[in-house]
């Protein structure tokens, strides 16, 4: 039966040289051109503030691409740990943050937040609230937690969902949510400011990150990361059957109400920074148990990691290639994960025609 | 003396549906193989299934050592309690050891991992359910007799003295049907208390402290199998075709027969 795999400690070790590799690589791309090792090296200590700025735009221009690598290798895990924890909660394959809705929900979340910030809610939340660096992903958090819970509550008690269930179900939940977007967008067309905001957060963007970026996206990745002990044999074991693992001694409900809670958490934080990225979270931990390991224990670190060397590489890739025409992330991930997605599908065929 | 395992007036109907278990009372003393017999939809599984804590009864509990069962946290019941099911869902993708350690799910620690303790069980689990030879063979790879040993090998690796079995034989040969029976019968002896639930009587016959009939979520008798395994007592409940005869050690069988009705 078995195809050979790569022993998951060996893709680990590949990985973690290839997160820094990336990242110089990341650090001397760019319009304004490249910089020497040592150079690269200053630049980064001045920046995290361990040494003398360097002289010129040379500061400047470091600093912009390392925010920018920080937090797309963030956002790239975080999409990634999320889409394996909905893989593993939902049992089935093609389930990921944006193909059930859960980014979307993120968007609804930030966007109805944007708008209370924008006056258009109760004045004392805006004044509560103070910045919009903390209630905007919060609301987030909870668009993208609500929408996990809701494809949870439609799942039913058995909780593993059919391939052709989820696709529905993510299709309906996107069509909802895309609805209501396109109407906020639409109501508040003439304010500027509130327009410019809203959009700025629906399509996300790389470009110009600032620490808070990466602080962000790193601390919900953090967050969800630390759940990973208290999930990963408890996944493996659902996948035989709920009851099957809740007669082992699994206690299912908490389970489910720590994945959905960490999934939500890593979804919500690289939406916040990025926008919605769609296909990371579906691809990475594919790609991880075709290579290497299905068990929880690996997959969902490793998927992690392989999400923030992907969407790294890809995206320094981009830039490489296309200079100052660099496509924005979503986009240039929708057209190497579109085909994936499609490829995915066909490869369920079956299952979708027996249904 | 309390009851290993009690059900007390469990009922439970399936949403829109009958009563699966009506007015079920049932104990399970340790040492004894109490096996469970009725016809398809009498409520044998749904009656398993309470028994382990899986459904929630409507009305009734279940009794474990005289405690609710429903309060136990999920890990301590498993450390008391381990159940056998019919099949998976999915057959994991893991060695039959991976696989059988799974069963000490509820003894070992989230941050010490298995430990030597962990793995002698699985051993003697894997030995005693007579599958020792498999153990690095992927679950994927197994027959159904092998398969179904190893699904008994990871419930005696859960270590809890009583153990709640569904369909052990459904997809055994007559020579493993023996071979699962015996380990069950020898696993009682050993102070077990283990429930069965099956179709075959004749099993049942042979190797079963007492027999339950369940018939229409009711229980229709209960006794020893020379007192359950009678003609007035199965006829009401699988019609007359049925051929009665002794076994050469005086147990009863019964056979389905399309022979002329009495």
């Amino acid at each position: 039966m078995s195809r050979r795999r790569l022993p998951p400690a060996l893709l680990g070790l590949l990985l973690l040289v290839a997160l820094p590799l990336l990242l110089v690589w990341s650090l001397s791309t760019g319009v304004a051109g490249g910089h020497d090792l040592s150079t690269l090296l200053r630049g980064v200590l001045a920046a995290l503030g361990a040494g003398p700025p360097l002289p010129g735009t040379t500061q400047t221009i470091i600093e912009l691409r390392l925010w920018r690598a920080l937090t797309t290798a963030g956002v790239g895990a975080a999409l990634s740990l999320s889409g394996a924890l909905l893989q593993g909660l939902f049992r089935n394959p093609l389930a990921s943050p944006s193909v059930l809705g859960v980014t979307s929900g993120a968007s609804l979340g930030a966007t109805l937040a944007i708008l209370a910030l924008g006056g258009y809610g109760p004045l004392l939340l805006s004044v509560l609230a103070g910045g919009a660096s903390v209630l905007v992903p919060a609301a987030g958090f909870l668009g993208a937690a609500g929408i996990v819970s809701l494809v949870v509550l439609l799942a039913g008690a058995g909780g593993r969902v059919s391939v052709p269930a989820l696709l529905l179900l993510g299709l309906a939940v996107n069509t909802c949510l895309a609805g209501l977007l396109a109407l906020i967008s639409a109501l508040v067309l003439a304010d500027w400011e509130v327009s410019r905001a809203i959009l700025a957060w629906t399509f996300g963007s790389l470009d110009d990150r600032a620490p808070q970026h990466a602080l962000t996206v790193w601390a919900g990745l953090a967050v969800a990361c630390a759940a990973v002990p208290f999930v990963a044999w408890e996944l493996d074991l659902l996948a035989a059957g709920e009851e099957d693992a809740r007669a082992l001694g699994v206690h299912t409900a908490r389970v489910r109400r720590i994945v959905v809670l960490a999934s939500s958490l890593a979804a919500a934080a690289a939406v916040a920074v990025s926008g919605q990225i769609a296909f990371v979270g579906l691809v990475c931990p594919h790609l991880v148990r075709l290579l290497s390991v299905r068990s929880h224990k690996a997959l969902l670190p490793l998927s992690a990691l392989l999400g923030a060397c992907f969407l790294l590489g890809i995206d320094t890739l981009q830039r490489a290639l296309l200079g100052d025409r660099a496509l924005p992330p979503g986009v240039a991930m929708s057209l190497v994960g579109g085909p994936f997605f499609l490829g995915l599908l066909l490869s369920h065929r079956r299952e979708l025609d027996t249904w | 003396m309390v009851s290993a395992l009690a059900a007390e007036g469990l009922h439970f109907a399936y949403e829109g549906d009958v009563h699966a278990v009506q007015g079920v009372d049932l104990a399970l003393q340790d040492g004894e193989l109490l096996v469970v017999v009725g016809p398809n939809g009498s409520g044998k599984s749904t009656l398993l299934r309470l028994f382990a804590g899986l459904l929630a009864p409507q009305r009734g509990q279940v009794r474990l050592d005289g405690g609710p069962l429903d309060a136990l946290p999920p890990r301590e019941r498993a450390r008391r309690l381990a159940v056998v099911p019919q099949a998976l869902a999915t057959l994991p993708e893991t060695t039959v050891q991976a696989f059988v350690l799974a069963g000490r799910y509820a003894h070992i620690d989230r941050w010490r991992g298995a430990t030597a303790s962990d793995h002698d069980a699985v051993r003697a689990a894997l030995a005693a359910a007579e599958v020792s030879e498999l153990s690095s063979r992927p679950m994927t790879d197994l027959s159904g007799g092998q398969r179904q040993r190893v699904l008994v090998a990871r419930a005696l690796a859960q270590q809890a003295p009583r153990l709640l079995v569904d369909e052990p034989t459904a997809a055994l040969d007559l020579y493993h049907q023996l071979r699962v029976f015996d380990l069950l019968a020898r696993l009682a002896r050993e102070g077990r208390a283990v429930l069965v639930v099956t179709h075959d009587a004749n099993l049942a016959s042979q190797f079963a402290t007492r027999v339950a009939l369940l018939h229409e979520g009711r229980l229709a008798a209960l006794g020893s199998p020379a007192q359950v395994l009678r003609r007035e007592v199965l006829e009401p409940v699988y019609g007359p075709h049925l051929h009665f005869g002794t076994l050469p050690d005086g147990a009863p069988f019964v056979l389905p027969w399309m022979g002329p009705p009495r």
